[in-house]
This record gives C-alpha cells, structure tokens and sequence, in this order.
C-alpha cells in the first residue's frame, strides 16, 4: 500500500510541477472562452448602425415599416439603429450595397399584402440578429395593415397582434423554482460530460505517454524489481487520476462561481455525490485502457491510432448530447446507458437532465463497479506481460493467451 | 544466502534458462558469465522478481524468496535509463522511499553518496543535463543507495572511464567486506579476474562451468599448454587436439580436449619440441574454449 501511495505521488507530482499540466488546465477554458466570444459578438453585432436601401413598390407599407422600425430600435442615447435610404430601383440599390454605402437592401414589392413575400439582399447574411429584426417589424406592420383594411381601429389592432411572452422556470426536487434559461438547462448536463471527457483524454494521455516514457528509459526494469506490475499500473492511475480531480475540482469552481455571478445553478451539489461515483468509475475504466495501450506500443505515434479507437467511443455520448438530453427517456439513450464505456457519460447526462430512475442509478452504478474491477484485472495480465517485451508488437492472439494465462 | 534451485524459464518456444542451479554465500562476488543471448538477464530478471521462473525455486537465506525479502536487493540494469526531465536528488528521494528507506536515512544516505561521487553540487539539476558517464554513476547509486544486502550488477563498468571505473571497484570491495553479496555479470573477462571469487559460466540456458574461480583456473591448468618448436606444423590436424590456439615464433597455446601423452605424441612426428608446459589460462581463453565447444 506505501508503494502505491509512493507511486502515486511521484506521478501526481511530477506532472502537477510541468508547465504542461498548466497549459492542460487552461486550454479547456481558452477554447470554452474562444468558442462564446463569437457568440456574443453575433449577438451583439446588431449594436452598430445599420443602413437599409428600400426598393419600393408599396409606399403605404414602406412608411409605416420605417416608422415602426425607427420606434421599435434605438440605441440607448435615442438614436435610431436602422437608416433608411430609398432607391428607385433594384440595380441603383445593388451599386450602393457594392460601394458599401448601404449594408442591405430589402425589396418590398407592390403585391406583399397578398404575397405576404419581400426580399432581403446584403454582402453577407451572417447577422441573423439584424435580418429577424427586419422580418419581425415587416411582418408585424403587414399584420397589422390588414387588420385595419379589415376595419380594426389601430390601436385595437396593435392590442390584438401583441405578442405573448413565456417566462421559463425550473421545479427541483424540493419544488424550489428557479428562473430558467434553457441553455443555462442544456449547459449544465454538458459542462460535466466536458469535465469527464476532459478528466479520461488529458489523463489518460498522460498515463500513456508515462508508461511509454518508463518502457523506453528502461525505468521500468528498477521499478519492477521494487514493486508488482499491480502497484505499479494502480500507482500510476490513481496519481493521474487525483491529477484529475484537481482538475475537475477547478472546473467545477468556476462553474459554481459563474453560475452565482449570473444567478443560475449550474451545479447541483445534491447531485455531487453520484456525479463523483460516475467520474471515478469512468475514469478507472478508461485510465486501464490507457495504461494497458502503453504497453503495447513503443512510441506514442504507434499508440496513436488506437487510442482514437478508445476516444471516438467516448465522444459518441458528448457529441450525441443534446439528443440525448432532448430525449432523456428514448430507447436508445436508455440503450447506451447500460453500455459500460458510455454508461458514465450518458449517466451524467441523464441525472443532470433529471431524467434517470433510481433503479437505473443503482444497476449503472453496480455495473460499472464491475465493469472496472473486470478492465483493470484485465489490463493487470496484459500490463504484467507486456511491459517487458521491447521491439515486437504484441498480436491479438498473444493478448488473448496473457489473458487467460 | 541465495539459492537457484533448478529453475527454467521458456518464452514461446525458446527456452531463455534451463535448469539452473547454484549458491552464492554472503559477502562472495559471484561472476555470472556467458556470451550474448546465454540467458544471464532473464536469470538475473527471475532472481530480482521481475519475471518468475517457470520451474524451479528460488531460496533466500533458508526460505522461498518472497516480495519483502527483494527489499534487501539492489539491481543495475544493463539497460540504462532514468527519468530525464527530473532532478537528481528528486529521483534519488523517489526510489529510495519505494524500497521503503525513511526520510532521515534516506536524504543522509542521498548526500554521503553524492558526495562520494562528487555530485553535491549538482543534486537539483536535471538528469538529462549530466553526462552519459555520470548518468552511469547515478543508476549505481541507485542500487545501493537503501542499503541492500545483495546487490546485481549488470555490466556496471561499460561507458565509465578509467578513473570512475576504479571508483567503483573499491566501493564494490569496500561493501564487500562490510559482508554484501553482489554478482557481477559481464564480458570484460579481466574484471571478474580481479574481482570475482566464484564464477558460472552459461551458455544456451545451460550452465557450463560453475564453482570456485582459482578451482576452475586450476582443472584448466591440466590442459592449458604451452609449447617451444622448431619446424613446420600442420595446423589443420591441430584443431583435433586444440580447437582455439594461438600460434607465434614458434611457440603454440590454448586449451588441449584430448589427453596430454597423445597431442604429444602427435606434435612429437610433425616437429622437434624444444620445451613444453603446463600453464595458467586466462578467464578469456577458458569461457573461448568452453562456449565453442558446446556450440
């Protein structure tokens, strides 16, 4: 027991001192931050002035459109965000968007009230917050011109077309409500599939490449006249794997202090304790895999390919997410629960979305107790024998036979 | 102290060690030799518990060898290697606390042996930035660093020069006669003249010769000749009586494999022998003839 604890502390320590583990732990969070930027900046992009050339072919609308649009969005210090300009016709409107001295162009042909048909033209059609703004207030004042063809007096008309808003609330278990953002809903689930997925590749990247690191520098031969090929292999996992949890703890704080900036519960610390179960459980299983493949290889270039054999099947889950968490009682997300390498992530997924019985915890949670108790005897005989053996790639019936030596 | 009684060892179809068996006593510089691919390093993997034997057992002062008894054991590799990207004294702490040394014994064990190999200045630096030579040194460190009670060294002098190479054998002597056991496995045959007292000669698995090193010198001395001629000699019917011999100026060595009376009786009708002797052969001479015999 010294021994792995002494094992496992060199690991942890060793690779917790390398610039390589910093880099690890904020590269997550670089491209977490790199991939919301954007986002925002869509979302924000609309803040700017945008100027709209009119091909006009129904003057009752257009004016009102203009008038509506000019009330509807003005920046904070009262100016409007949409310039209108008027064009005779389609190719003046088509040289001023080419010059860029308009952005877009929408064309309101006569027959609209009956087509109920424009056309939008731009150099670009990214800005999605722009060209709804543009429908929603066309649409609204045709809406609205029909009504009052129809004899509704205008303010009548305006009460009738108002929309309805539907504001989201979250029940939990103790009936406790809480407001809702349904990505905030989505985020949660995901953010610890993206914890666990990170947690099993970093690590187990790096369980690899230390197993390959003390096969080819020979380390091995003294470690293992010292120690079993057992302590060595569990020494190794669990310092990785503590290395692990430092991670996933400093992700699950930022989580929390994010989620209490903007008042939303990212984390449910009930749900910690079985969440933890599924972490170790799919770490250790994972982690086997991982240390028995450096074995097996002698360079991580060799390992390369099977280990993205391993990674793909635990990126199903997580690219899978949100049909997963959209459809947290479909047969095949129930399906992929019970399967051993996936039953962590699709766990985590379907607890986080409340959707898991608690018959199905308890079966998951014995299931994959066995399952990594079955992996690591199982990589322990492949481990135990191919540690020594240098320059001859194992084959799969050489495996078969350590295994059931 | 140590026992291999008959122990085998067969990966696939090769049989690595075949029935082996021999005793070293405390405080003996046991001098296990044989070419490349003998067997030695999967004899020696089995003593240390890296791989175990097929057959056979292993006794350890009385009793069959177990885990906690390997604490006592130190071992140098003949493949070389170390953690690169870690601090001397830091790998030095790591392996010492795995064989179980305590802290205080362990960091005065680390500074008597760096400054013993006048390391003490560069105990936090990186083992990758120290010379291959020195490198060397560190791994023998490593072996003897927890104070082991039997000690493997595996070719400990390739790559070190003269100076380090003398360094080492008086600290070999030294724990000697402080009572460690140690064998010594390698191919500088002049090495284990100087320092070993018993030797095992293997070849294929197989043990060839094995007892005493003055003993074994002596059973050869009988055989062992030299011979003053003059005339011309026919070197092809010589390789019946000495299949390695060294022919100059008139004067023949190497190791007779038939009786002394009839090889003479044979020189006696090819040339006229001016003096003939007994003599002393080489460690070198004794493991040529024996190996080449066998194969």
């Amino acid at each position: 027991m010294n021994r792995i604890l002494n094992i496992m502390k060199w690991e942890f320590m060793v690779r917790f001192r390398s610039k390589m583990f910093l880099i690890s732990l904020f590269m997550p969070l670089i491209f977490m931050v790199f991939s919301i930027i954007p986002a925002m900046l869509m979302d924000k992009g609309g803040d700017s002035e945008v100027k709209v050339g009119i091909v006009n072919h129904a003057e009752h609308i257009t004016s009102k459109f203009k008038k509506n649009i000019g009330n509807k969005y003005q920046f904070d210090d009262g100016k409007p965000k949409y310039w209108i300009f008027d064009y005779e016709n389609f190719d003046e409107a088509k040289t001023a968007l080419q010059e860029k001295t308009i952005d877009a162009i929408m064309v309101i042909p006569a027959g609209i009230m009956d087509t109920s048909k424009s056309k939008y033209f731009a150099r670009s059609l990214s800005n999605f917050k722009v060209i709804d703004e543009l429908r929603n207030t066309l649409s609204h004042t045709v809406i609205l011109q029909r009504m009052e063809n129809q004899g509704v007096a205008v303010e009548m008309a305006e009460s009738i077309s108002k929309r309805v808003r539907m504001d989201t609330f979250e029940v939990n278990k103790e009936g406790k409500l809480t407001e809702g953002n349904e990505l905030m809903v989505l985020l949660g689930p995901f953010f610890f599939v993206f914890l666990l997925v990170m947690a099993v590749f970093i690590n187990g990247q790096l369980l690899l490449r230390s197993v390959i690191e003390e096969r080819t520098n020979r380390m091995v031969e003294i470690l293992l006249s010292t120690v079993s090929a057992r302590e060595l292999m569990t020494g190794k996992i669990l310092g990785l794997g503590s290395l692990g949890m430092v991670q996933i703890l400093f992700y699950l704080s930022i989580g929390v202090i994010y989620g209490m900036v903007k008042g939303i519960e990212i984390v449910r610390f009930d749900e910690l304790p079985i969440l933890f179960i599924y972490f170790l459980t799919g770490y250790f299983f994972f982690a086997s895999i991982y240390a028995t493949l450096g074995t097996l290889f002698d360079n991580e270039q060799d390992a390369q390919q099977s280990m993205s054999i391993v990674s793909i099947i635990a990126m199903v889950p997580l690219m899978g997410s949100f049909y997963f968490m959209a459809n947290p009682t479909a047969l095949v997300t129930k399906i992929l629960s019970f399967v051993p390498p996936m039953t962590p992530f699709m766990m985590i997924l379907r607890i986080s979305s409340d959707a898991a019985e608690p018959w199905e915890i308890a079966a998951t949670v014995v299931l994959m107790i066995v399952s990594v108790w079955g992996m690591m005897t199982l990589a322990g005989k492949i481990f135990r024998t191919a540690l020594l053996m240098y320059g001859k790639r194992a084959t799969l019936p050489e495996i078969w036979r350590w295994i059931r030596a | 102290m140590i026992q291999l009684q008959s122990i085998s060892k067969c990966f696939q179809e090769v049989i690595a060690v075949d029935h082996i068996s021999f005793e070293i006593e405390k405080g003996d510089i046991y001098g296990l030799l044989g070419p490349n691919g003998a067997g030695k390093t999967t004899a020696i993997r089995m003593m240390m518990g890296i791989f175990e034997p097929d057959e056979g057992e292993i006794i350890w002062n009385g009793h069959s060898i177990n885990r906690e008894d390997r604490v006592n054991f130190g071992y140098l590799p003949e493949e070389r290697g170390l953690y690169q990207k870690q601090k001397l004294k830091e790998t030095l702490q790591y392996l010492g606390r795995l064989r179980g040394m305590s802290r205080k014994e362990l960091n005065s064990e680390i500074d008597k042996w760096l400054e013993r190999f006048d390391f003490s200045d560069s105990a936090d630096r990186k083992i990758e930035e120290l010379s291959k030579g020195n490198q060397q040194k560190v791994q023998f460190i490593l072996a003897l660093l927890h104070k082991p009670k039997f000690i493997i060294l595996d070719e400990p002098f390739t790559g070190l020069d003269p100076i380090n190479q003398v360094l080492l054998k008086d600290i070999i002597q030294e724990q000697r006669d402080e009572g460690v056991t140690f064998i010594f496995s390698t191919h500088q045959m002049e090495q284990v003249e100087r320092l070993c007292t018993n030797i095992c000669l293997i070849n294929k698995g197989r043990i060839l010769i094995e007892g005493p090193l003055s003993k074994v010198k002596e059973k050869y001395r009988k055989h062992a000749v030299t011979v003053k001629y003059e005339g011309d000699l026919n070197t092809g019917g010589l390789e019946h009586f000495i299949p390695e011999f060294q022919l100059e100026n008139g004067e023949l060595t190497g190791v007779l494999k038939t009786p002394t009376t009839d090889f003479l009786d044979w020189l006696n009708k090819q040339v006229e022998i001016i003096s003939f002797a007994h003599s002393t052969p080489t460690l070198e001479q004794i493991f040529i003839q024996e190996v080449c015999s066998a194969a």
